[in-house]
């Protein structure tokens, strides 16, 4: 028994040697410096320097490193998770079972982000309950009308402003802030909303871990507020391509849980020759150019709905060279990056103005009545999301 | 570093076991073991391991004086008594009393701001063993500097315990032997260790903090659940890393005493405290309780010396109210129990007594985990006033919360003393030794892959 016990001794403490051994060695000698089942950089081991060893950032590195390199890490972290949801799944259901009225499509990933129906591949927020700033949005609606043109209002509905489990939840935001504009006495020329029906019609239309509309999305907007505004035809899709690497977008970001199979899609279009002033600078708008030549940033948390349509400034100016299709001012949000040359297209000029960011570049606050008497505006289009409505008119919104 | 870290687990711990076992001579490997565990504090705080090297050099000239000069060892005791403690008052207590006294007399006291040298709280318990030890004559005065230096910073028990006594090691430090059998046991102890901290209290964190760290105030239901959770959290997370550093000690050769004895199955407060970090309790009842006077004195001196002890038992866990708060209601309950409601204890069937004593001890738990004095009492009026909310609404929709539940299973399993039974039963047959180093093997593993998955991997008596 003695002797048995030695042997059984020596064989565990072997095996666990061994296991530490292969670990320890396949971490030094892997090589990857991206992984591509979770599509991201992998930690790379630090230097050894005394500064960063007495600030602790080695420690944190090394621990990262380790645990990025360990044999099978990928393998395992999406095992894991696999795991995990199932747990999750297999939860939900026995609390469904136990209490039907409870039965809700959303489930809490991180604060604020959900997963809806049991669709780990995408990611989605939900409405806030609180209360609609109809009186500062109704102050904002004052200025506006002071610029006596013709105002286009386009609603945008997402994730943030549409309750999944509640059909028709999301109908009444336009309808409040159409209220808000009238009960300031302004009454908008035309008012438009990309409506959604449920969630597999969102899924139709927005990417699976941004919560920005898919190229899709945004060209079905652009029809609507083309044909809204009466502008004419819409300009016709040259071919859709999908870029060969996965979208990881802003909910991705935020959450650390990266998409699975979602490749990055745009649509190419035939426009006419225009130029661009971005804050006052001359320059090209986004690199959509640079994209259709292959030419991209492999990094897997690239922000490549900001990089290919364009970033955000205070504000941008078109010009299309054109004569008496007239001037619009256009006051968007992010959601308008992919379409501000399509919509420009139907004008002579125009100008966009980010109001969040409008400050920053202009050292002044938003004033719609001064822009459009400077840029000598014909009609003025309101473009965005919620967020646009709520937060960003009204002084309060933030990147997004 | 923590023991659930990759870098402890593939570089520090391999290193630290092939550099010092090899070597047959003991002071060898006390001088190697003593290296990694300095190297060890320094890794989690560079700056304060001079701390660490004063302290030890300073309570080893303090051990030395007392026997130099028998006549002045009390005052040499009292002189390094409030060294050790103005050090650790200083660290841990400075900014706690000036915001204490800044809130008492309406005014905002400008803070020390310093950062607490993590493990203070035990090593600095054991360093006050040996030096009170050496007074009383309990032992010798260690003349060996890297004796004593390894002692104190050995890096098994350095940041969580157990309070090992200078007294329980003084031989091993002198000579001390590894076998095969011995090291294989506690690499055993070590992993299954490793397991309730990565496997089982890992997951109770997710789900106690998501209660506990909502943003809007939850319902009574949740908050049962929560405290739930955050009873076996902290039990699996502390026993874990006690389990861990007794492993390692024994892998190491030294015999650390035990820290837990299945706490949650207790039938009275008392008895919890007994099976509950039993070398904290244990090193309050030698170094405080007894020299106060004990049980040997009237029942008001008996009173006054338990809240004394609980006091202090509340301030080591933190530098908080609700810490005090803690200690106080502990410091009752054990009043209550031995001066009021003996007699009806021992009458009570035992089942009632286990679920009153579990009762008193979450609700104990929970006044430990809600940090602030103020919240305490909303979060203890709303769990027993059973507060209507949606409990369910609110699992469905918190997959912190609801994800891991499933470990709650295991979890209540693991609090009772099953592994002794199955050991009673099955201990001799020729199987039960694979089998419980194929259960830790996998374990390990489990516990790699979990870490690899998961991000989460807080430590709840680190910050002591």
């Amino acid at each position: 028994m003695m002797k048995h016990g030695r042997i059984y001794a020596g064989l565990f403490v072997a095996l666990f040697a061994v296991s530490v051994l292969l670990g320890v060695c396949s971490a030094f000698l892997d090589r990857r410096k991206s992984s591509v089942l979770e599509n991201r950089t992998l930690a790379p081991f630090p230097a050894a320097e005394t500064d960063a060893f007495l600030s602790g950032v080695f420690q944190d590195q090394l621990e990262e490193a380790l645990g990025d390199h360990l044999t099978g890490s990928e393998e395992i972290r999406s095992l894991v998770r696999g795991v995990q949801a199932s747990a999750l799944h297999a939860g939900q259901n026995i609390l469904y079972t136990l209490n039907p009225s409870l039965r809700s499509g959303y489930i809490q990933l991180s604060e604020g982000y959900y997963a809806y129906n049991g669709d780990d591949h995408r990611i989605v927020e939900r409405p806030e309950e609180k209360p609609f700033p109809e009186e500062q949005l109704a102050a904002f609606a004052e200025r506006l009308k002071q610029t006596g043109l013709p105002v286009t209002l386009y609603f945008i509905q997402n994730s943030r402003s549409v309750d999944f489990d509640r059909p028709g939840h999301g109908d009444n935001i336009c309808n409040r802030i159409l209220s808000a504009f009238e009960g300031a006495g302004l009454t908008p020329a035309a008012c438009g909303e990309f409506s959604l029906t449920d969630y597999g019609d969102y899924c139709k239309w927005f990417y699976q871990t941004d919560h920005h509309w898919n190229n899709r999305g945004s060209y079905r907007g652009y029809r609507e507020i083309v044909e809204l505004m009466g502008k004419g035809e819409p300009l016709p899709v040259g071919a859709e391509i999908a870029f060969p690497f996965v979208f990881n977008g802003s909910y991705a970001r935020q959450t650390n849980r990266l998409c699975a199979d979602e490749p990055f899609r745009v649509y190419s279009f035939d426009l006419p020759k225009y130029t661009v002033t971005m804050n006052g600078k001359r320059g090209k708008y986004g690199r959509m150019d640079a994209y259709l030549k292959g030419r991209y940033e492999a990094e897997p948390l690239t922000n490549h709905y900001a990089n290919c349509y364009g970033g955000e400034y205070g504000e941008i100016v078109y010009d299309f060279g054109t004569e008496g299709k007239g001037t619009l001012l256009m006051i968007a949000s992010s959601y308008s990056n992919p379409i501000n040359a399509l919509i420009a297209s139907h004008f002579d000029r125009t100008v966009v103005v980010d109001p969040r960011y409008w400050e920053f570049w202009a050292e002044k606050p938003f004033d719609p009545a001064e822009t459009a008497s400077v840029c000598g505006a014909d009609t003025i289009l309101l473009l965005g999301d919620i967020r646009l409505f709520t937060t960003d008119l009204i002084g309060e919104g933030g990147a997004d | 570093m923590v023991f659930s870290s990759f870098t402890f687990l593939f570089l520090f711990l391999p290193l630290a076991v092939l550099c010092t076992l090899p070597w047959k001579k003991t002071w060898i490997r006390n001088a190697v073991l003593c290296a990694f565990s300095l190297f060890f504090y320094a890794w989690g705080e560079p700056v304060y391991i001079l701390l660490m090297l004063m302290s030890i050099g300073l309570n080893y000239e303090a051990g030395l004086a007392m026997e130099r000069w028998p006549g002045r060892k009390k005052l040499i005791l009292v002189l390094t008594l409030m060294v050790n403690l103005g050090a650790i008052g200083y660290f841990k207590y400075a900014d706690f009393l000036l915001t204490s006294v800044g809130a008492l007399i309406g005014r905002k006291l400008p803070l020390a701001n310093v950062a607490l040298p993590i493990g203070i709280s035990f090593y600095t318990f054991q360093i006050l063993s040996y030096v009170i030890d050496v007074y009383r004559g309990k032992h010798p005065a260690q003349r060996n500097l890297l004796s004593l230096a390894t002692y104190i910073s050995m890096f098994p028990q350095l940041v969580a315990g157990p309070i090992v006594w200078y007294g329980t090691v003084a031989k091993d430090l002198a000579d001390r032997k590894v076998t095969l059998t011995g090291f294989a046991d506690g690499l055993c102890r070590c992993l299954f260790g490793l397991g309730k901290k990565v496997l089982i209290a890992n997951q109770m964190a997710l789900a106690a903090d998501s209660v506990f760290g909502a943003a809007r105030p939850v319902s009574g239901a949740v908050y049962w659940l929560g405290a739930l959770c955050y009873t076996l959290q902290i039990y699996f997370d502390f026993s874990g890393y006690s389990d861990m550093a007794i492993g390692m000690g024994k892998m190491f050769g030294f015999s650390f005493p035990e820290n837990f004895r299945y706490p949650y199955i207790a039938g009275s407060v008392t008895d919890f405290w007994r099976r509950w970090h039993i070398s904290l309790s244990g090193w309050f009842r030698e170094y405080v309780y007894i020299p106060l006077g004990g049980n040997r004195c009237g029942i008001p001196r008996q009173i006054l010396n338990m809240c004394i002890v609980w006091l202090l038992t509340g301030l080591w866990h933190g530098a908080s109210w609700n810490f005090v708060l803690w200690g106080a209601y502990y410091g009752l309950l054990l009043i209550l129990e031995k001066h009021v409601l003996s007699g009806l204890l021992d009458k009570t069937p035992k089942f009632l007594r286990h679920c009153i004593t579990l009762l008193l001890v979450i609700v104990g738990w929970v006044i430990f985990r809600v940090e602030n004095a103020g919240q305490v009492f909303s979060v203890l009026y709303s769990m027993f006033t059973f507060s209507p909310g949606d409990t369910g609404a609110w699992l469905a929709e918190n997959a912190d919360a609801l994800s891991p539940l499933w470990m709650l299973i295991p979890g209540i399993i693991g609090c009772f003393p099953l592994k002794e039974v199955l050991a009673r039963r099955f201990g001799t047959a020729g199987w039960f030794t694979p089998v419980r180093y194929l259960l830790a093997f996998c374990v390990w593993m489990l516990s790699v892959a979990m870490l690899l998955g998961e991000s989460y991997n807080p430590f709840i008596y680190f910050r002591f």
